[in-house]
């Protein structure tokens, strides 16, 4: 799952994979605007069939805390 | 979520009208960069939108649209039971917009007229009155009109908003249908979202002031007053993916019919990259989602029967058809339906000079 996460947010933010894992807060990595934010809502809707929403968004600052929030809500 | 059918029940005619004015989203002006217009053009898919000028009300619109219905069908105008008027942009707070059209239109003082005070989910939820109407003994036609002039309460300067919205009215006729069979509509609303699409000054709450009417311009560039419509795009998104899906889903299954037999899926034009999104979630066949976005916009409760009259035409005069149509916004609120139609009149679209006429 955190394969995909990264691969998710490196593309829609356009930066480097490993950078991404280590970053304190992902959003640091690219231009995190409305549209970035639609797009990963969008895309981890359609490779988990999980929508995280921005409350969910307020607890996440590292891909760890990303992979924590999706695999909750999966597991329901 | 109440499951409503009704049997016996059909669309006979649809007529849409939008205003003359067209506006090409590639060349709005500040707080929107050429960059930004065109990102907004590429993932919204919203290049041109139909703008009321000053003299043009959604009732106008729905009024030109009507005119049309008549003239191309025949259909006695006295002859209409029911009228609806499904509307947040009305010609005046009272009385109702739909009363005068009664007069306008030329229509029975016996015709029972209202408004109904919905957006994007309007045209579901005023389809499903009309339906319920229709089944009276005593209820022959029903004349249904979605009217919004949404560029006028979405100030065009506001960067999440500004570029989205357009104007129309359509008109649309059911009638008693004995060999159409049964439909099925679902309806939702959820009042703790209601934030998320909000005109908060100018109403009772908080009335018109100063303050209200003086713009402001916010982090981002954007400018609007308290008397525009604010929208939290975030948060729409979320209680769609959340609730729409669900609730299609749900029509399908009370309705006992699959993917498959359906032969158009008409959803509120909301904007593509949204749109998009549903559809596929839900595997639907692309070429069964038509799209009127391009060339209107969102125009709230109108974009369902606007994308029918303008995108489906022909199939819908050619033959019998079943849609599933689906609306969700404001409010926040939601509808789908299962409606079966027989060859329907689809008069072409209607293009409105404005012009002082009231």
């Amino acid at each position: 799952m955190k394969e995909q996460i990264i691969k998710i947010l490196s593309e829609i933010l356009e930066c480097d994979p490993v950078e991404l894992e280590q970053a304190a807060n992902f959003r640091e990595c690219g231009e995190w605007d409305s549209m970035a934010y639609l797009s990963t809502v969008a895309a981890i809707d359609d490779e988990f069939n999980v929508v995280v929403t921005e409350n969910d968004f307020s607890g996440i600052h590292t891909i760890d805390d990303f992979v924590r929030v999706v695999e909750a809500k999966k597991a329901g | 979520m109440p499951l409503l059918s009704y049997e016996g029940v059909a669309i006979t005619a649809m007529a849409a009208a939008v205003p003359q004015a067209r506006f090409d989203n590639l060349t709005a002006g500040p707080p929107f960069t050429a960059g930004d217009a065109a990102e907004i053009v590429e993932k919204t898919g919203i290049r041109y939108r139909r703008i009321a000028g000053p003299h043009t009300c959604a009732s106008d619109l729905c009024h030109a649209a009507a005119n049309r219905l008549f003239e191309d069908t025949g259909v006695e105008r006295k002859s209409v039971d029911v009228l609806l008027f499904v509307s947040q942009t009305p010609d005046y707070r009272m009385p109702a917009t739909a009363v005068l059209l009664q007069d306008r239109l030329g229509l029975g003082m016996n015709t029972a007229a209202f408004d109904i005070n919905l957006g994007c989910s309007g045209f579901v939820y005023g389809l499903s009155l009309a339906y319920s109407y229709c089944m009276q003994a005593g209820v022959n036609r029903v004349l249904l009109l979605n009217g919004e002039t949404r560029t006028k309460a979405y100030s065009m300067r506001d960067k999440a908003t500004g570029l989205l919205f357009g104007d129309a009215g359509s008109a649309t006729l059911v009638e008693k249908r004995a060999s159409v069979g049964q439909s099925f509509f679902t309806a939702n609303s959820d009042g703790a979202r209601g934030e998320h699409i909000i005109i908060r000054s100018g109403g009772y709450r908080y009335p018109s002031t100063m303050e209200s009417l003086r713009e402001q311009t916010f982090e981002d560039g954007s400018i609007r007053s308290g008397e525009h419509a604010a929208m939290k795009g975030r948060g729409v998104f979320e209680f769609l993916l959340l609730e729409v899906p669900k609730d299609i889903k749900a029509a399908l299954t009370a309705a006992a019919v699959a993917v498959d037999e359906i032969d158009y899926f008409v959803f509120h034009q909301a904007n593509r990259f949204m749109n998009e999104h549903i559809r596929k979630r839900l595997r639907l066949p692309a070429d069964k989602v038509p799209y009127s976005l391009a060339d209107y916009g969102n125009t709230s409760s109108v974009s369902i029967p606007l994308t029918m009259v303008a995108d489906l035409a022909s199939p819908l005069a050619a033959k019998a058809n079943r849609l599933f149509i689906c609306g969700f916004g404001v409010g926040l609120s939601w509808a789908s339906g299962v409606v079966p139609c027989e060859p329907i009149h689809v008069s072409e679209l209607v293009e409105v000079c404005d012009a002082a006429t009231v």
